[in-house]
């Protein structure tokens, strides 16, 4: 009896691999399913522009080394408060006709996660407009973008050049080559592949779903391995009617079927998951608690936070009114200097003044930046929001805001 | 060491271990000996619970929230079950896992998996602070609020706020509703922190990952108590710790979506081993967990009503013809949900009833159909959420139906795992929460609260049909 069980769940087992792999057989039959609509086939010669016939632009410091133009240091550049880097390197008169080009593939090594890498072209139909899309960045700093699905992609090429933007890491950049071709099915494994490697780091949306991979992609992973483990299944009920062998060996057989798929897919989890520690070390290894703080997001609006809680140390258990021009939705920084500011007790809500009926005297209103609708009169001690003014005293000024407290209920105008 | 800098790690310590062990008692108490995994699953969750309760009624009472008094009231309860249950079920230390060198080839890879993946997350949780948008917006204010005060001071929306007279100590938060969230997320947070000594550290969200783990020792426990081997238990173990978006809710703490859905989960299987053994305590086990859910988040006391109605349900022994029935009824009701929303006519015609209002802090109810089938396909076949649950819930439905008929489809689990997905295809096709489908918030992570029970329910489905020794009592 042991034995017979033994034998069944063996020859299940069994069973389950060879399905997995034969549907693997019928998949890569399959791949051009999954290239884009009027694809057109690969060419025997793909067109390749080795990194160094491009110029770098834009760059504090760039040479080129050997086939590659590298970008040493990335021109400093603001983007609203940020400080960013910019890194561009720029394509005259490629010879090009854009119609012709239906699949770009981009080596670009050195791309920290966070920075954003843009393919800009002009072209003969609209010379006065640039245009752009943006390319994720997968592993090994290769990177893929369907070229045929961009509205613009079209006429003879007058310029063409790729961009890296965002915060500066600590690698140079390095272009080594930009190929253009058409759809076969190494090429397109190839760039699947790539595409589930891409990393993205931990954003706010992650609690609320899990793509399989950032950005676009020519077949997320999840519908890959769903297909295969069904195209399996589909493979063990088959040999199941034609050979007629025990339930329990069918069972154990499709059981296997969807376990190493979803095997596959753990392991590009995995992936990510380890990558993502590696992230979080880089940032927070080996600190404290308040080390940890520093390194935040949030540190500038953490440090207001602990300004503002000295100076209210003794009036701990007056109201606080936050105001901010951000009236809509949740706004990340009012929420979160609220929180930081706990366990002040604080009605976060509007960029004027509530009603006087509201309002008490010794109540504070904190304006964080900016607020467009409410000015305080330092000379007459009022706050002003245009439906009313409140007497108030100026307690603190600081860059993200000031902060009032209430002198007497106000009056409307 | 900088990790553990700033707070009290025997207070945490205790304050991760005293509601455990209290909960383990409470187990032991009522169910009498039971097998170890299920005893730490239903343990933990029972703890925690206690740990909530023991703090509202502390403030009730006019206590200050104290650490030492509290941990000390906590640790005697504990004490105080575990006498009653040994006195009542004396203890026989035998060794009752019996392993063979065959099972290595189970328990290495599963416990290789624990380690690699258990290692990062572990890590990952120690080192990076609060990070999910709803914990610190909605969840862990209040705690640490309530920390601050050393009592439960009272939060309420807006314009109570407002509203309130000169000297009344009311808080209120940023997100509208947040102040009249159900409390017990804040709570078990709170505990930790008092344990702790602190309202600020990595340490203090433990309870997420221990959560997942509590879930996968239950897990465990009921399957093999339903007769499923160790080979199949130890990969529905596996397939359950693995998804993504589980995992993502353990290692960036704070919501309160995988505790509603751990909490569901363990009441449902509570209820399946009643219906499996007989076993009327498991009742008593499934609406403590009932009760549980009501003081996680709103939508849970609609879950919890799936839970005590099934328990009646049960109570009352309806013919079998008529649980089959209900389960049927209910998908199918499932189904016309998931296609009346591609109707344009019907879509129409409910946009102009009016708002259903509803008592006290709960939200009024727009009718709103939103065409639900598209984004259900998206959350279990595109994205990766839930790697290929999907897949395997229907093959194992497809296969129990077609192996075993209808009588397959007499299971308590299987009717609250439908209803459950009743309630969330109510909530997404048919009132306002549809016009979130787009956003994608809320819609992916709601079903944490069946995606545990579906794992179950699909293991379960293929107890019988897989091969099997002759049955032996689970002894692990």
């Amino acid at each position: 009896m042991q034995q017979e069980l033994r034998l069944q769940w063996l020859f299940g087992a069994l069973q389950g691999v060879a399905a997995t792999a034969a549907a693997v057989v019928l998949l890569w039959a399959m791949l051009p399913a999954v290239y884009p609509p009027d694809a057109p086939a690969a060419s025997d010669a793909a067109l390749v522009l080795p990194g160094r016939e491009f110029a770098a632009v834009v760059a504090a410091r760039a040479a080129a080394e050997g086939d590659s133009m590298v970008v040493q240091a990335m021109q400093p550049a603001e983007r609203g408060e940020q400080q960013i880097g910019e890194a561009v390197w720029r394509l005259e008169q490629p010879g090009l006709s854009a119609d012709d080009l239906a699949q770009l593939r981009l080596e670009l090594e050195g791309v920290q996660p966070g920075q954003e890498v843009v393919l800009f072209w002009r072209s003969a139909l609209a010379p006065e407009q640039l245009h752009y899309a943006e390319l994720g960045h997968g592993p090994a700093g290769v990177s893929w973008l369907n070229l045929g699905q961009l509205d613009t992609w079209q006429g003879q090429l007058l310029e063409l050049a790729v961009g890296v933007f965002g915060e500066p890491g600590p690698e140079p950049l390095r272009l080594r080559e930009l190929d253009f071709g058409g759809y076969n099915r190494y090429d397109a494994a190839q760039r699947v592949f790539a595409e589930w490697r891409r990393f993205q780091p931990w954003q706010q949306s992650s609690a609320n779903w899990y793509a399989g991979v950032p950005g676009a992609a020519l077949i997320r992973p999840a519908a890959a391995a769903g297909l295969w483990a069904a195209v399996a299944l589909v493979l063990v009920l088959g040999w199941h009617l034609w050979r007629r062998g025990p339930r329990g060996t069918l069972v154990v057989a499709g059981l296997w079927a969807l376990l190493i798929p979803w095997l596959a897919l753990d392991y590009l989890w995995q992936v990510q998951l380890e990558r993502q520690l590696q992230e979080t070390r880089a940032q927070f290894g080996a600190l404290s608690q308040a080390e940890k703080h520093e390194r935040a997001i949030d540190a500038d609006l953490q440090r207001y936070a602990l300004h503002l809680q000295q100076i209210l140390q003794p009036l701990r258990h007056q109201r606080l009114f936050l105001l901010h021009e951000a009236n809509q939705g949740h706004n990340f920084t009012r929420l979160r200097l609220q929180f930081r500011l706990l366990p002040l007790n604080i009605y976060n809500y509007g960029n004027t003044l509530v009603a006087p009926e509201h309002l008490r005297p010794s109540d504070l209103v904190l304006l964080l930046k900016p607020v467009a609708g409410v000015r305080y009169d330092p000379a007459r001690g009022l706050l002003d929001d245009g439906a009313q003014q409140v007497a108030a005293t100026l307690l603190d000024t600081h860059p993200l805001g000031s902060l009032y407290r209430i002198a007497e209920p106000g009056h409307a105008q | 060491m900088p990790l553990l800098e700033g707070l009290h790690p025997v207070g945490l310590a205790l304050a991760t271990l005293l509601p455990w062990l209290a909960g383990c008692g409470a187990v032991r108490c009522w169910l009498g000996p039971v097998p170890t995994t299920l005893l730490l699953g239903h343990g933990y969750l029972l703890g925690q619970l206690l740990a909530v309760l023991l703090l509202l009624t502390w403030d009730a009472l006019g206590f200050t929230l104290a650490w030492w008094p509290l941990a000390t009231a906590l640790a005697a309860f504990g004490a105080g079950l575990w006498a009653l249950s040994l006195r009542r079920h004396p203890a026989h230390w035998r060794p009752t896992v019996c392993l063979s060198p065959a099972d290595l080839l189970w328990l290495l890879p599963l416990a290789w998996f624990l380690w690699s993946r258990g290692s990062v997350l572990v890590a990952e949780l120690a080192l990076r602070p609060l990070f999910a948008w709803d914990a610190w917006m909605n969840w862990v204010p209040r705690a640490v609020v309530w920390f601050e005060h050393g009592s439960l001071t009272e939060f309420v929306l807006p314009p109570a706020w407002l509203a309130a007279a000169p000297g009344s100590e009311l808080y209120t938060l940023g997100n509208w509703r947040a102040g009249a969230y159900p409390p017990g997320v804040p709570l078990l947070l709170l505990w930790q922190m008092l344990g702790a000594g602190t309202f600020d550290h990595t340490l203090l969200y433990l309870p997420w990952l221990l959560l997942a783990a509590a879930c996968a020792l239950a897990l465990w426990g009921h399957l093999r108590l339903v007769g499923l081997g160790r080979v199949p238990t130890a990969i529905a173990v596996y397939l359950l710790l693995s998804m993504p978006l589980l995992t993502t809710h353990a290692v960036l703490p704070g919501y309160a979506d995988l505790w509603l859905g751990v909490c569901f989960t363990l009441g449902a299987m509570a209820l399946a081993q009643w219906q499996h053994s007989g076993e009327r305590r498991y009742a008593g086990l499934a609406l403590a967990l009932a009760l549980f859910c009501t003081l996680l988040k709103t939508p849970g006391t609609g879950f919890a009503l799936l839970l005590v109605l099934a328990t009646l349900l049960f109570w009352w022994r309806p013919p079998a013809a008529w649980v089959r029935a209900t389960v049927l009824g209910g998908l199918l009701l499932l189904l016309a949900g998931l296609l009346a929303g591609l109707n344009p006519e019907l879509v129409r015609y409910l946009q102009e009833q009016p708002v259903l209002a509803l008592p006290g802090h709960l939200p009024a109810l727009k009718l709103q159909l939103s065409p639900l089938l598209p984004y259900l396909g998206q959350t279990f076949f595109v994205y990766d959420n839930w790697h290929l649950l999907g897949v395997l819930l229907l093959a194992a439905l497809l296969a129990r139906v077609l192996a075993c008929g209808p009588a397959s489809l007499n299971s308590i689990a299987l009717l609250l795992l439908t209803g459950g997905a009743v309630v969330l295809a109510l909530v997404f096709g048919f009132t306002q929460y549809g016009q979130r489908l787009e956003q994608g918030i809320t819609f992916h992570r709601s079903f944490l609260y069946l995606t545990p029970l579906a794992v179950f329910v699909a293991f379960a489905c293929l107890q019988p049909l897989l091969p099997r020794a002759a049955a032996g009592r689970a002894q692990e």
